[in-house]
């Protein structure tokens, strides 16, 4: 277990102070906030003109229209609210990778790390952030609030996110969605590792409940370049009982291969679906991965 | 197929190193808690059976190495490729004539000799060789000599030369036999020479090639490019008895008509075991005269004594024969030349006539004539007459078989003419100085420049060790002072005497044994020294003479080798020396006739030589030996070649290293390795490139499963 008060170090808040997360999509938020609302209301963005009806109120017509056109228009205007932001974080066995010297950041603290950083920057904008983490199931879920003391209640629990257990990426989001009722932004820090076809089609059914869907996805260094060559017995970190030796050199080329092939395909279904993916590795500072990603984000 | 070097074969062992060590790298690896296995499990799948192929294919190619490297070093020839050109090669035989190939071989049935064995395969090995082998024959005993005039490929003709040979030659000369063997093998432009030795490997005979002589054997093949293969092939020998018959004599006798001569034989028995009942049989020209059965302890000698007279005047031949089974038959068999003659007349010339045999000149010479001799001879045989110088007539010169001119001053030019001319028919003349003689007259009349070359070294100045006859020598007598005037430096012996033997004159051999009479006790007082005439011309003159001395005819040249060193003169020759070094004895031809030249007195006068017991056979022997040259008897069957043992295993293993030969004790062990290193192709070559290519397979195979993922 890791001290929640050590998963943001000074320079990670000094840095994550000075951004900004802006929604992609029209967000649905309780609060005025930077992002656009669904609803219409008080606001110095003028968004349309609309016949009048019985029961609106008086003070939203446009008197000046109506004496061009005597007709009664209500003046509608845009409404800003607040970002509903869930993260979920991914804590299954294989996030526990630290390399084969075993004495690098596994995954999982990168991940931890990463999402509270977000969580930083979200509460910092006022935004309501929630989490989830899962590994087989979903483990803890914490739904969005935008309270300042929210932000310790987060941190708390992921230093107390434990690894283990096997990936079931697309199940759980089948159970996450339901929950997330609200449009916002859902951001997925995890490996990955499922089937890319079953896990795209789960997020899926995330988009079409109007959630902006951010993936982080989480590569140790050893997984991009197999640097073994001595014979080797492959353990897994998610089911004990699988197990192999091998010749890592007989099999590089193959597992590069199907690595390449299979960030192809998690990528190009990502753009499909306009998914943001971002490949991140755990030799990374997690605030300036951020950074750069908001940075080319922008404003949506 | 076939290796040279089979035992090498055993490291193909080595194989189970790369297995063993392949077994224990899969037995030993790191275990990694890894948690992307989607990935690898696919990976795996889908390489599973490429890495496995190349697995067992790298671990082929790893066993293939030390298999091969085994493979090469143990020479593999294939037998079955015929080579370009076949089996190209040159093979001198070096065969082994000696005598003691007579011996039946070990090898065949009974009866069958060692060298028929021996040309056996020779013939066989020639045939079965083919055509495209060149065959050249040297023979091994006596002088070694090339049977064919070179090299044939015709193996027909090599049976035919091979077939007419006997084993009759003596000691072999094996050296001389592999320099002619080596000069045959460089004439021959055949890529493979290998020279074949066939023999018996007698120890006498090949005890010869030893560390020391393995120079000289080396020298044999020196001009060849590549040293010859070397094969000894042994023909091994029944062992067996084998009696040897001697004659003890080393010259042809010369005796009277029915007088009674002694043939002395030895029979030496070269077997470990005794020969009981051996019979020996005498011939007188082919006539069994007598037979002896004798025993004969093992390794020893029996003398067996023999008599016969001949009643016939001219040449006989008395033969002691061996009646056995012998396995050399040569050496069963001892011959003696005998010449009968009628009378021998001996003319004794002196210069006065003296009435008391004594006080004469040739009265001594006449009393040892007229004696007896030791061979016992009929008186009447041997008829002297002595006569004064001033009396000699030519009927008297004519009838003379050997005339002796002992101290006369000097002869009258008819007298000396009829004599230059009965030596030039054949008669002996026998010169004895004295303190009469003219020695200037006969140093002009009978020099190389005078009116014949009879005298066959020149009378120099007169030596004497008497100083009380140098007190009252008239002139022309001997004197110290002439004798010491030219080398004062060198000191005058007290007492000179004949020099001791060995003496290779057939007079004086009877002296080499002690018991016959010593000459070295003949004490002289006097003489005259005897110089070649080659040493009053210049130094050049003199070279020359060395040289054509080198030429002399073999008896003279036989005479001359004695045990001091002779002077030679272009046509005489020092036959034996006093203590001193100077001549005292000097013969030489004229015509037919033989002069013989003694440096001193014939009487009591200048040495003590006529009181001796020595006196009488030397004089008898010397006028004998002037009638009819006596001949050398040729001994063939040498003693060490009747001696038929031979080397055991480890001496012929040792005589192979030391020549560098390997060891093939029959024709099918030869032509197997022949046809293996001739008509085989040795491909360790090709294996040696596989191997190569085995190790940069595995290199780069190693190289794409271990670091082409790098």
């Amino acid at each position: 277990m890791t001290d929640s008060t050590k998963l943001l170090s000074a320079e990670d808040r000094d840095r994550v102070a000075r951004l900004q997360w802006y929604a992609r999509q029209v967000v649905e938020g309780l609060t005025v906030g930077t992002h656009r609302s669904p609803h219409k209301g008080f606001s110095v963005e003028f968004k349309e003109h609309r016949q009048y009806v019985r029961g609106d109120e008086i003070r939203s017509i446009d008197w000046k229209l109506f004496g061009k056109t005597d007709r009664l228009y209500i003046r509608q205007y845009e409404e800003e609210t607040n970002l509903r932001a869930t993260l979920v974080v991914d804590q299954s066995g294989s996030m526990k990778y630290k390399g084969h010297q075993g004495d690098g950041v596994s995954k999982h603290d990168f991940a931890v790390r990463l999402a509270a950083c977000l969580a930083y920057l979200f509460v910092g904008q006022h935004d309501a952030v929630g989490l989830a983490t899962f590994d087989t199931t979903v483990q803890s879920y914490i739904p969005p609030r935008n309270r300042p003391s929210h932000l310790s209640g987060l941190l708390t629990m992921l230093a107390s996110s434990e690894c283990g257990g096997e990936t079931r990426l697309s199940d759980v989001i089948n159970l996450l969605a339901p929950k997330i009722r609200r449009r916002g932004v859902v951001i997925l820090i995890s490996d990955c590792f499922d089937e890319a076809e079953s896990l795209l089609r789960s997020l899926s059914f995330l988009q079409h409940a109007h959630n902006d869907v951010v993936i982080f996805q989480v590569w140790h260094p050893d997984e991009l370049t197999f640097p073994f060559y001595s014979r080797t017995q492959f353990r897994s970190l998610e089911k004990a009982s699988d197990q192999k030796v091998i010749d890592p050199h007989q099999i590089r080329k193959a597992y590069l291969s199907n690595l390449d092939k299979y960030r192809q395909a998690l990528s190009d279904g990502c753009k499909q679906r306009r998914i943001s993916l971002i490949p991140c590795n755990t030799d990374q500072s997690h605030s300036s991965l951020l950074a750069s990603f908001i940075s080319q984000r922008g404003i949506g | 197929m076939g290796f040279l070097n089979a035992v090498l074969l055993f490291g193909a062992a080595s194989l189970a190193v790369p297995l063993i060590i392949h077994l224990l790298n899969r037995s030993k690896f790191q275990v990694l808690d890894w948690g992307a296995m989607h990935l690898l499990q696919a990976a795996e799948l889908q390489n599973s059976r490429r890495i496995q192929w190349q697995s067992i294919l790298l671990l082929l190619i790893r066993c293939g190495i030390p298999l091969l490297l085994a493979i090469c070093m143990a020479r593999p020839i294939l037998t079955a490729w015929q080579i370009a050109g076949g089996g190209n090669s040159a093979i001198a035989f070096v065969l082994d004539d000696s005598y003691s190939m007579q011996a039946n071989s070990l090898q065949a049935t009974d009866g069958v000799s060692s060298f028929k064995t021996a040309t056996d395969n020779l013939n066989n090995i020639a045939s079965s060789l083919g055509r495209s082998t060149q065959v050249s024959v040297i023979t091994l005993g006596g002088q070694p000599k090339s049977l064919l005039d070179g090299s044939t490929f015709d193996s027909r003709l090599v049976r035919r030369r091979v077939e007419s040979l006997q084993a009759e030659q003596g000691p072999i000369q094996p050296i001389a036999a592999f320099e002619l063997a080596g000069r045959q093998l460089i004439n021959s432009s055949q890529p493979q020479r290998q020279v074949v030795i066939l023999s018996d490997f007698q120890k006498s005979d090949w005890s010869k090639i030893t560390n020391e002589s393995f120079v000289a054997f080396q020298n044999a093949f020196k001009d060849l490019p590549v040293k010859p293969r070397i094969t000894l092939m042994p023909i091994r020998s029944q062992p067996t008895e084998n009696l040897q018959a001697t004659i003890d004599a080393t010259f042809s006798e010369v005796i009277g008509v029915e007088d009674p001569l002694d043939v002395r034989a030895t029979i030496h028995n070269w077997s470990t075991q005794p020969a009981k009942s051996a019979r020996i049989i005498f011939q007188v020209d082919d006539v069994d005269i007598a037979a002896k059965n004798i025993d004969i302890p093992a390794q020893s000698d029996v003398q067996v004594l023999f008599g016969c007279k001949f009643d016939t005047a001219g040449e006989h031949r008395a033969v002691v024969r061996v009646e056995e089974v012998s396995p050399i038959q040569a050496d069963n068999i001892a011959a003696l030349p005998i010449y009968v003659l009628e009378k021998l007349s001996v003319l004794l010339v002196e210069p006065v006539a003296v009435q008391e045999t004594l006080q004469a000149e040739t009265g001594f010479l006449e009393l040892a004539l007229q004696m007896q001799g030791a061979a016992g001879r009929n008186d009447g045989w041997l008829q002297t007459k002595r006569v004064q110088a001033d009396a000699l007539t030519e009927q008297m010169v004519k009838q003379a078989n050997v005339i002796v001119v002992a101290n006369v001053p000097r002869l009258s030019d008819q007298a000396a003419s009829w004599i230059e001319n009965r030596v030039k028919e054949g008669a002996g003349l026998l010169l004895f100085i004295g303190a009469k003689t003219d020695r200037e007259w006969f140093n002009q009349r009978w020099s190389p420049q005078g009116a014949a070359a009879v005298l066959p070294f020149r009378y120099a100045e007169p030596q004497t060790t008497d100083v009380a006859a140098i007190a009252s020598a008239p002139a022309g007598q001997p004197s110290q002072t002439d004798a010491t005037s030219n080398d004062t430096s060198t000191p005058k012996p007290a007492s000179l005497h004949i020099a001791s033997g060995p003496y290779n004159h057939p007079a004086l051999a009877l002296f080499n044994r002690p018991e016959q009479g010593r000459l070295d006790q003949v004490t002289v007082r006097s003489w005259v020294r005897l110089t070649p005439w080659s040493s009053d011309k210049s130094t050049e003159v003199v070279e020359a003479s060395d040289q054509k001395s080198n030429n002399l005819p073999k008896q003279e040249s036989q005479t001359s080798s004695a045990s001091q060193t002779p002077n030679t003169d272009e046509s005489g020759a020092s036959v034996a020396l006093f203590s001193n070094g100077d001549t005292f004895l000097a013969q030489k031809q004229f015509g037919k006739g033989t002069v013989v030249q003694c440096a001193t007195s014939a009487n009591d006068a200048w040495t003590n030589m006529p009181l001796r017991p020595a006196f009488v056979p030397l004089i008898q022997r010397l006028v004998i030996g002037m009638v009819q040259p006596p001949k050398v008897i040729d001994s063939n069957a040498n003693s060490s070649e009747s001696n038929l043992e031979l080397m055991n295993k480890q001496e012929l293993e040792s005589l192979a290293t030391i020549m560098g030969a390997q060891i093939q004790e029959s024709t099918t062990e030869f032509l197997d390795t022949a046809k293996l290193q001739s008509t085989g192709r040795e491909i360790w070559r090709w294996v040696l490139l596989a191997l190569v290519i085995f190790l940069f397979s595995e290199l780069l195979l190693e190289k794409r499963l271990t670091r082409g993922g790098r």
